[in-house]
């Protein structure tokens, strides 16, 4: 071999390892992209758009920390309007992208549409406010941070009984009828006669009147009702009840937690119960730190559905972070390895099938502010 | 050598730079440019920006206007009873679609009316409400942010309006805020918006966008417009850095945003600098087109110089240069003198080098020129003959001499300090001599060259060796006529003295004999001493009838002493005499020549020379050998050796003259050449057969006549009497007794004397007395033809016989011219002298009778 010979191939190997070198780090820099399926429009929107904020500013955070081992994320933001359809086609789209790992969706229905499409896929998927049972107990890519509706039911049940309600109405919307019967569930294997309870199920649509509502639950002879509904219906209901008998213990579900409750409820809704697995009222550091910057972000107060969704794309993040390889199941693995997790308001763990076993917390409207209480008392 | 400049180079880079600082000074005009497009982006962004918020205002200033005349119809009790109201209310949601709910409130929050009616809302408390809590508080028009409405799901916005009562709160859409800004003209990437307070964007050019609820709080401009600071920010949206320009709407304090990215403007920019470039790149285009068109115009006179200059470099002189431009004119007008000078010198030059070349072509001696460094640079064609090929562009030594290193006597070492060499050489390998004539040339670079003439001399030597052949045969033939003189005196003495000896001796004794083998062997040498005399005198042939055999015979009889022994001569001639005209000296010249060649070329080996002569009749006209034969009887004589023979090429040069295959000093080629000159001399012909290793043969032809040849022997010695007197004149006194005593033998009466003078003295003193004088030639004092004159001063009429050993100066025919009597050869044999004596006593004048 001749010297020509000797500098033709050192070029040549030198070129390749240049180029392998460029586009490892090429690669290396490319921002790890995950998808979030929301409910950015439609009737769910205001709950679905804070949640997506949860998890915008989730990312930003980690972003701005660096990102994980210097990549950054960029979250793909699909909106399904509420309708398990629309989550299905998002996941289709995800994927086809080539993302592995996906926020979301918003509603029990939705996540359950998506089931079977992201572990036929192996897509890692965490569902920040996904409460419904059938969601889990299974050892699939659906990871579950909301806890079960079911354990929601029976506590509301327990209340129920600690207040000595012989009686209950319970008003569902069919809409998320899967979220709402997983709690009625729950709340029917806690409480002793099944023949007191009395389950008004009803279509929200704009023709619907909750004041007609109030009336079929109040025909029960109710010594409470137990309301599984949007926000607004929720306190639209609860005006309607009020119409009727002023003094009736109200008790809803964290679906209709929100600002719009509030407004919507005026005075009717002091005094409504509920359980949560956060503290609305949390004067905690870490919680206002949290709230302070999700306020300077988007200039608005967050949602629970904010601060679960950040803690969604937290804990994946923390998957990422641990995992050497960014595959859903080494991701996955890393995860459930790990467990327990640090919430903003409470810490939080993970069984091995994926669901969250989190805290619930009583609540109860109190001069049109939603206050955590210990006891009933 | 530096290299000259092009002035189109020049001329080509002036344009470069040009058009560099041209595109130079663009470029900085492109970069202010940039900034003023930003600011004009800007202005523009912001006019636009200002343009969105007025037509947004003037949308949003819709509904509240058809609220405000409801709120004034309420507080001014205009209508009679609640139902007028809802239908107040309903109309107007039926009249402006953009009204999705009204609802009216009392002052405790509680709904009093609401279009679309439902009766179920009717008394609702929305005392919780926001907008209530505000309006109430603030009691001014407040507008909700933008959130999606959970009846219609459609992007909606609130209007609250406290009035007296209660509060007025519209619901409204703002699907139709979208559509505000699909007029905005935008560049890629570019974007109007319009956000809420909270800086979610309700309204976007892009609806879909719109409907995602994104919240654009975190971007500067944003930030900056909700703090109330409007204008022009730098901002990035999605990775892209660009300008936005916010505006707030007045009357809800919504921001308008409108947002180009940096790509616009650079793409603007770009636009810009890719026109500029254009123009530039179609400038530079002309630019070079001109230049080219300038150039061929200026640089066309320039270029046609040019080429009418190559064509005058190539010879071509007819033609003219005509200017242009006026200031060529000067160019031209010396540019056509210079041609016509040119083509004049040409002219000159080439009749010169004609000359000259005709010279050195035509010259018959060879000629070269060889630079200073040995290298021949010209050869004229008689120089390649002798050379024997072209050798220029070779080194001499090597080319002329064969050799690697040059010559010790080189005259280059003359020639360069302005020496004419001459000089003779021989070519190696070759016989011919030439006499070399070196001089310097001066050459056009200023070196010295030599120039060499080669003159061939071969022929000039050979003549000049023949010439001295000539001499030394003069010389032999002076040294000849010297010793036949001495040696014709002494046999005189010795014939003579014998005769007289026989004539006291008895004729039958043993000593008459010895005398007569004296005598005879006196008369042999004479004869020796005749042919010696003979051969070596230049004389025109003296034709006479001679007997061929005998001539041919005494020939080989010379010649047998002069060729080698090894050597066999055989003759065969005829017993009897034939008469032919002829010079016998002549055709003994003839003999030796031919016989002398054979001889040599038989030299080495030895062999037999045959001669045969016969007697041959020609019926006809004969040819031989170019010579034409008249019929009749020939002489034909034979020569034949056995020697190599003549090779068949060089058979028909053998008779010209000089030429020769002998080496050189062993001949000169004359000899066959006079031997045809004197056949032919003799009327006759001569030819040659030879093939090679086979000898040669020379045959001879002349012509015989019918005369009888002079007999000069047989005839039995007599000696004639007489009592006259005679003077007898010899400077050798054994000669003066010697002739004395035969004459008075003879009965003459004799006065002998040694000294001329004393014998004109004599004769003086008695003219009359004498009959006849006979006197030697050469004499000391005076020779016999001195002695002649004097004595016939005397006496015209007294007969003198010369009597002579040898004479150069005198033989028989001159002797008679000058009225000698008769010219005796010694030795004189006593009956010749007696009958010449005779003869004259009785015929004193034989040569004038």
């Amino acid at each position: 071999m001749n010297q020509q010979q000797m500098i033709s191939i050192i070029v040549i190997i030198a070129t390749l390892l240049g180029m392998g070198i460029y586009f490892s780090v090429k690669k290396s820099q490319d921002p790890i992209k995950i998808g979030y399926i929301g409910t950015t429009s439609g009737k769910l929107a205001a709950m679905g758009i804070s949640g997506r904020n949860g998890a915008l500013l989730a990312v930003k955070e980690i972003n701005d920390a660096g990102g994980i081992k210097k990549r950054l994320i960029e979250m793909i933001v699909e909106d399904d309007a509420g309708d398990p359809e629309n989550s299905y086609k998002a996941a289709q789209k995800l994927y086809e992208q080539g993302i592995k790992f996906i926020i979301g969706p918003f509603t029990t229905g939705s996540a359950t549409a998506v089931l079977p499409f992201i572990n036929q896929n192996k897509i890692l998927t965490i569902g920040p406010a996904t409460a419904g049972e059938n969601l889990a107990g299974q050892d699939d890519y659906f990871i579950k941070l909301y806890p079960s509706t079911k354990i929601i039911g029976q506590k509301i049940a327990s209340l129920a009984l600690d207040l000595k309600i012989g009686k209950i109405a319970i008003i569902t919307d069919h809409r998320n009828k899967k979220f709402g019967d997983t709690m009625i569930d729950g709340f029917k294997s806690v409480y002793p006669s099944k023949d007191n309870i009395n389950i008004i199920e009803y279509f929200s649509n704009k023709s619907f009147s909750h004041f007609n509502i109030a009336q079929s639950a109040m025909g029960t002879e109710p010594e409470g009702v137990f309301i599984i509904s949007s926000p607004i219906d929720t306190a639209l209901i609860i005006q309607g009840l009020k119409k009727i008998e002023w003094d009736l213990n109200i008790f809803t579900s964290p679906w209709a937690i929100s600002k719009q409750l509030i407004e919507n409820g005026g005075k009717a809704i002091e005094g409504l119960m509920f359980y949560a697995p956060y503290i609305a009222d949390d004067e905690s550091e870490r919680y206002k730190m949290f709230t302070a910057n999700f306020q300077h972000r988007f200039n608005e107060a967050p949602t629970h559905v904010s601060q679960f969704n950040y803690e969604a794309v937290n804990v994946l993040i923390q998957g990422l972070s641990d995992s050497k390889s960014h595959e859903p199941d080494s991701v996955k693995h890393r995860i459930l390895q790990k467990k327990n997790f640090k919430g903003i308001q409470s810490d939080f763990s993970l069984n091995s099938k994926g669901d969250a076993n989190r805290k619930l917390y009583l609540h109860k409207v109190q001069n049109s502010a939603f206050k955590s209480i210990s006891d009933i008392r | 050598m530096m290299k000259t400049p092009s002035l189109r180079h020049q001329l080509f880079l002036v344009s470069l730079v040009l058009i560099v600082l041209l595109m130079g000074v663009t470029f900085l005009i492109s970069g202010s440019l940039l900034d003023n497009l930003k600011e004009n982006i800007a202005k523009q962004n912001s006019n636009l920006s200002n343009i969105i918020k007025e037509h947004t205002e003037y949308v949003l200033k819709q509904p509240v206007q058809e609220l405000s005349k409801l709120i004034n119809m309420i507080e001014l009790d205009s209508f009679k009873n609640d139902v007028l109201i809802q239908d107040e209310l309903e109309d107007i949601l039926r009249f402006n679609p953009f009204f999705e709910l009204i609802q009216l409130l009392n002052e405790d929050g509680q709904i009093t009316h609401v279009a679309p009616y439902r009766i179920d809302h009717i008394g609702l408390d929305m005392s919780n409400h926001s907008f209530f809590v505000s309006t109430r508080h603030e009691f001014k028009i407040v507008w909700s942010d933008g959130f999606i409405s959970s009846q219609t799901s459609s992007l909606s916005t609130t209007i609250s309006i406290p009035f007296r009562e209660g509060v007025l709160i519209a619901q409204l859409h703002l699907d139709h805020l979208s559509d505000i800004l699909q007029t905005s003209v935008l560049g890629k990437g570019g974007f109007a918006a319009i956000t809420d307070k909270k800086g979610t964007i309700i309204a976007h050019s892009d609806k879909d966008v719109a409907k995602k609820s994104i919240n654009i709080a975190n971007l500067t401009s944003i930030k900056n417009a909700l703090a109330g600071n409007t204008g022009n920010w730098e901002e990035t949206w999605n990775g892209s850095p660009g300008l936005a320009s916010v505006s707030l709407v007045d009357i809800n304090e919504w921001t308008i945003i409108v947002f180009q990215p940096d790509s616009v403007v650079k793409a603007v920019l770009s636009r810009i600098e890719r026109t500029n470039l254009s123009i530039l790149v179609t400038l530079f285009l002309i630019a070079l087109s001109l230049q080219y068109v300038i150039l061929y115009k200026w640089i066309k006179p320039i270029r046609k110089l040019e080429d009418q200059s190559r064509r005058v470099s190539m010879g071509v002189y007819d033609q003219k240069m005509k200017a242009d431009y006026r200031e060529f004119v000067s160019v031209s007008n010396s540019f056509n003198s210079m041609a016509e000078k040119i083509q004049q010198r040409e002219k000159e030059l080439r009749q010169s080098e004609e000359k000259f070349k005709s010279m050195m072509e035509g010259m018959s001696d060879g000629a070269y020129i060889c630079s200073q460094n040995y290298i021949i640079t010209y050869l004229n064609p008689a120089m390649k003959e002798i050379v024997g090929h072209d050798v220029t562009g070779q080194v001499c030594f090597q080319a002329f001499h064969d050799r690697e290193k040059r010559c010790k006597r080189c005259s280059f070492d003359d020639i360069e300090k302005g020496k004419h060499v001459e000089y003779e050489m021989n070519f190696k390998g070759d016989n011919r001599t030439f006499s070399i004539k070196s001089s310097p040339i001066s050459q056009s670079n200023g070196e010295i060259a030599k120039l060499a003439i080669f003159r061939d001399i071969t022929h000039i030597k050979e003549m000049e060796a023949q010439l001295r052949q000539a001499q030394k045969m003069e010389s032999i033939g002076i040294m000849a006529g010297g010793v036949a003189h001495d040696f014709n005196n002494l046999l005189y003495m010795i014939i003579g003295n014998t005769e007289l000896a026989l004539e006291d001796t008895p004729i039958k004794s043993s000593a008459f004999e010895n005398l007569e083998s004296i005598k005879s062997a006196g008369l042999k040498a004479a004869g020796i001493v005749k042919q010696l005399l003979d051969f070596s005198r230049k004389a025109d042939p003296n034709l006479k009838v001679i007997d061929g055999v005998s001539v041919i015979k005494e020939a080989l009889e010379f010649l047998r002493a002069t060729i080698p022994s090894t050597i066999n001569i055989v003759q065969l001639l005829p017993k009897d005499s034939i008469a032919i005209m002829g010079d016998p000296i002549q055709i003994h010249q003839v003999f030796m020549n031919i016989c002398t060649n054979a001889s040599q070329a038989m030299e080495a080996t030895g062999g037999n020379l045959d001669i045969i002569v016969k007697q041959v009749t020609f019926e006809h006209h004969a040819t031989i050998n170019h010579s034409n034969l008249a019929p009749g009887a020939y002489l034909k004589v034979i020569i034949k050796d056995s020697g190599s023979g003549i090779p068949k090429n060089i058979k028909d040069q053998i008779f010209d003259p000089y030429f020769t295959t002998k080496e050189f000093g062993k001949g000169l080629g004359m000899g066959l050449s006079v031997v045809l000159g004197i056949i032919k001399s003799h009327n006759g012909a001569i030819s040659v057969d030879s093939s090679p290793n086979d000898g040669t043969a020379f045959t001879i032809f002349l012509p015989i006549i019918s005369d009888q040849p002079e007999s000069e022997n047989g005839e039995p010695d007599v000696f004639p009497k007489g009592s006259e007197t005679i003077l007898f004149i010899d400077d050798e006194k054994s000669l003066v007794d010697m002739t004395k005593k035969i004459l008075m033998r003879l009965g003459y009466v004799v006065d002998a004397t040694m000294d001329p003078i004393k014998a004109i003295n004599l004769f003086k003193e008695n003219p009359q007395t004498y009959d006849l004088v006979i006197t030697d030639m050469t004499m000391p004092e005076m020779t016999g033809l001195e002695l002649l004159e004097k004595l016939k001063k005397i006496r015209n009429d007294i007969p003198i016989i010369i009597c002579t050993g040898y004479s150069s100066v005198l033989d028989e025919k001159k002797a008679k011219k000058l009225g000698v009597s008769a010219y005796l050869m010694k030795p004189v044999p006593m009956s010749k002298l007696a009958k010449q004596v005779r003869q004259i006593m009785d015929d004193p004048h034989p040569f004038t009778g």
